[in-house]
């Protein structure tokens, strides 16, 4: 493929499509408004691209079988007994099938609770290690993080019911302020990473620079 | 005396995961019943959902999926019990399977039968898929011609509880439970900007700095705000279940962290003035 | 006849204005005047985390995020991409192994083609293995979590770049990179994960300053003049919040109705 058709074929539809869907929302034209819809029903046809992530697994999976990769090869065998097993079952039985949804709600969903239960010992980990008052900037950190533990843990609240009026204000001030002023911040950097994405100013994501 | 500085420092994280096991299995084996305030926004919420007018709708956007379900889940039961006691009917809307399954525990646990409430003539199910923006235009301005079919697969046109329904005007209230902060905005924008329909939410804690200025400037009526928020709501509604007995567990936890960066602070500043140790 | 939608012709006039003055500025940039920016630390640590690896003859992760190119993060996924480029020349310059889990079906062949180019740049084709170097490990956010995090316990990689938009997770794997001694640079433009990395991480890359990765990492003029133009509409933003605070308070309501234009 030439550099010509590889490098800014990309870069046209990207502005093409980009300028239908700005056009889109700015603007009031049914014309704009079909293409648009057009252009979001083609959009589904992207998730068939699905499929890719199971190719790449079972491809990584079953290379590291058949080379019999020490310590991890029994791993990928049931990986792929399980990709497979699941496959069988959602096709054969349906995903709203009381099968299926036996296996999603005994197996998928403990292990994500469980999952996401975890964190509470990454946060106390986390928490230990980092929250040491180092210099002015963590001891700020610290202290803040203090009073705001406090006023979440339902204990400090009943008992002194200021902790929760701390909690509050500090919420109300610096975390909704910072908070506010973050949110702009990536409001504006997205227009602008849109408007060069738009006008193929931008092309790091492509993997090249232009003029390379 | 160094040496105790320095292991206070660098507490193996085996004792810490301990300590956190202990905190939380022991209120689950030995309730203590740590006392609970019950917070404003917790009381707005409750006060919304009782403000509600009688024979209304609310839309129920159930959507906290495994991850979110041991916060949420229990907030989800107290405001189900609350709304079966008043006159209105409920559309629970899921889009996802594990969110339908959740719903359907929701009546397991709570029986409707036992506040005289039937399925479709006081509640129903529906599953959606595509966006979320798409879904809440549609469960909000659209549902009769979009939504041909509840989960259960009953037309809705046949349910008893959708005869004389016109749509968005008789939708009194959304209530959205999610661990989503999209989705949690998403709600502001479609129920309250474009429909000016009555919005109660709850999400997990961290999410509430990012809500908070849409319960400030009163588009969200009040919210939950994690597990202590839905042990509020239980107080509340009067059914003290899961989330009451979380808050034993939050206290706990929370307490042993707290002694935890007391105890990393001593051991550094210990350390530092002895004039050794991690910087 | 309505052309422009009611409630969206302010935005849009800011729009086209956004545009023109970036087009100012880069007219400027071309004849010499490029706005001075100042280097983010986490960017320079890029290169410090790569030459660490190769040091200690460890690998990279490279983390792009979760996010897909459909969704209402692609903004971030795309900051990510332009950072993985980034880092995967680093490492095929330095013979370094990197590793790039995979979260979304979407992305794998945009991540792909990105690291391929990378690599082809470098000269080092025969050092790619795109399968074992961007695996897709799971669709699930919590299943390709203990995927990542297995890697971290298996591999014990040098260095942790994690750049994109993340969920619960981020917070479990800065942890478990941390628990590994990796040197770590997290950013994102989540608002609930950007404490987790501010705290945990080495670097930080909060919010905007990833959407701006491409200008720092290669000081392009074209981009640079983008990040100037964002900087004097935050001037203008800010200057709209007091002069409307102020006038709100006193009761003129100019400023908040002009916004609703």
């Amino acid at each position: 493929m030439s550099e010509l058709v590889r490098r800014n074929v990309p870069l046209i539809i990207t502005f093409l499509v980009g300028m239908v869907m700005v056009l889109e929302y700015y603007t009031v034209s049914p014309e704009i408004m079909a293409v648009a819809e057009q252009i979001n029903t083609w959009r589904v046809i992207l998730y068939a691209c699905v499929y890719l992530g199971t190719i790449n697994l079972l491809r990584l999976h079953g290379r590291r079988v058949m080379r019999r990769t020490e310590g991890q090869w029994y791993f990928s065998a049931w990986t792929i007994l399980i990709i497979v097993a699941y496959a069988v079952l959602g096709l054969y039985y349906g995903v709203e099938s009381t099968n299926y949804r036996w296996m999603m709600d005994n197996v998928n969903v403990p292990l994500g609770s469980t999952m996401y239960a975890s964190l509470a010992f990454y946060m106390a980990a986390g928490a230990y290690r980092v929250l040491r008052a180092r210099n002015l900037g963590v001891a700020l950190l610290l202290a803040s993080a203090f009073l705001v533990i406090m006023g979440n843990t339902p204990l400090f609240p009943a008992m002194f019911p200021w902790f929760a009026a701390v909690r509050n204000w500090i919420f109300d001030t610096f975390v909704v302020g910072s908070y506010r002023a973050i949110r702009i911040g990536v409001g504006l950097g997205g227009v602008a990473l849109g408007i060069r994405t738009l006008f193929g100013l931008e092309t790091g994501y492509l993997g090249r620079r232009r003029g390379e | 005396m160094s040496s105790i500085f320095e292991k206070l420092q660098d507490i193996p994280r085996g004792l810490i995961f301990g300590l956190v096991i202990i905190a939380m299995a022991y209120p689950i084996l030995n309730p203590i019943g740590l006392p609970i305030t019950v917070g404003q926004t917790s009381k707005d919420a409750f006060n919304a959902v009782d403000e509600t007018e009688d024979g209304s709708f609310v839309v129920f956007h159930v959507q906290y999926g495994a991850g979110g379900k041991p916060t949420l889940q229990p907030a989800a039961i107290a405001v189900s019990h609350h709304l079966f006691q008043k006159d209105v009917k409920v559309i629970y809307f899921v889009d996802n399977p594990v969110d339908l399954a959740n719903t359907y525990e929701i009546f397991d646990k709570l029986d409707p039968a036992k506040y005289g409430k039937s399925y479709g003539e006081d509640y129903v199910v529906l599953s959606l898929t595509g966006p979320f923006l798409t879904q809440a235009a549609i469960v909000l301005g659209n549902l009769i011609e979009t939504v041909p079919k509840d989960s259960e697969e009953n037309n809705l046109v046949d349910l008893p509880m959708f005869e004389g329904y016109t749509e968005t005007e008789d939708i009194g209230l959304v209530f959205q439970l999610t661990t989503s902060g999209d989705v949690s905005e998403g709600w502001v924008y479609q129920a309250v900007s474009r429909y000016n329909i009555r919005l109660v939410g709850g999400w997990l804690s961290m999410m509430t700095s990012s809500m908070i200025p849409y319960y400030q400037a009163g588009q969200i009526l009040g919210f939950i705000d994690g597990s202590k928020g839905a042990a509020d709501y239980e107080v509340l509604a009067n059914h003290p279940g899961d989330a009451v007995m979380i808050t034993d567990i939050l206290s706990l936890t929370q307490l042993i962290y707290l002694a935890l960066i007391v105890v990393g602070n001593i051991g550094y500043f210990g350390a530092k003035s002895l004039g050794e140790g991690k910087s | 006849m309505e052309f422009i939608r009611s409630g969206r012709i302010l935005p849009f006039v800011a729009l086209i204005l956004f545009g023109v003055l970036m087009w100012v500025y880069r007219d400027q940039a071309k004849k010499g005047k490029v706005p001075w920016i100042k280097r983010i630390p986490a960017f320079n640590a890029m290169e410090e985390a790569v030459g660490r690896a190769t040091e200690m003859g460890k690998s990279v992760v490279m983390v792009p995020g979760r996010g897909s190119l459909t969704d209402l993060f692609v903004a971030q996924t795309v900051a990510g991409l332009t950072v993985l480029n980034y880092v995967a020349r680093l490492c095929a310059r330095n013979s370094v192994k990197l590793w790039v889990p995979m979260a979304n079906a979407l992305v794998i062949p945009v991540a792909r083609e990105n690291v391929h180019d990378a690599y082809a740049a470098e000269d080092k084709l025969d050092e790619f293995d795109p399968v074992e170097t961007l695996p897709f490990v799971s669709g699930s956010q919590f299943a390709w979590a203990a995927g990542v995090i297995g890697y971290y316990a298996r591999e014990k990689p040098a260095a942790n770049i994690m750049v994109g938009p993340f969920w619960a997770e981020s917070m479990m794997l800065a942890e478990s990179a941390a628990r590994i001694g990796a040197v770590q640079i997290g950013g994102t433009a989540r608002l609930y994960q950007i404490p987790f990395f501010a705290a945990v991480c080495d670097y930080v890359i909060i919010g905007e300053e990833m959407f701006a990765a491409n200008a720092y990492l290669t000081r392009d003029t074209e981009v640079i003049v983008s990040l100037a133009t964002t900087d004097v509409f935050r001037l203008a933003g800010w200057a709209i919040i007091v002069i409307g605070a102020i006038l709100s308070t006193v009761g003129i309501k100019v400023i908040t109705e002009l916004l609703g234009v």
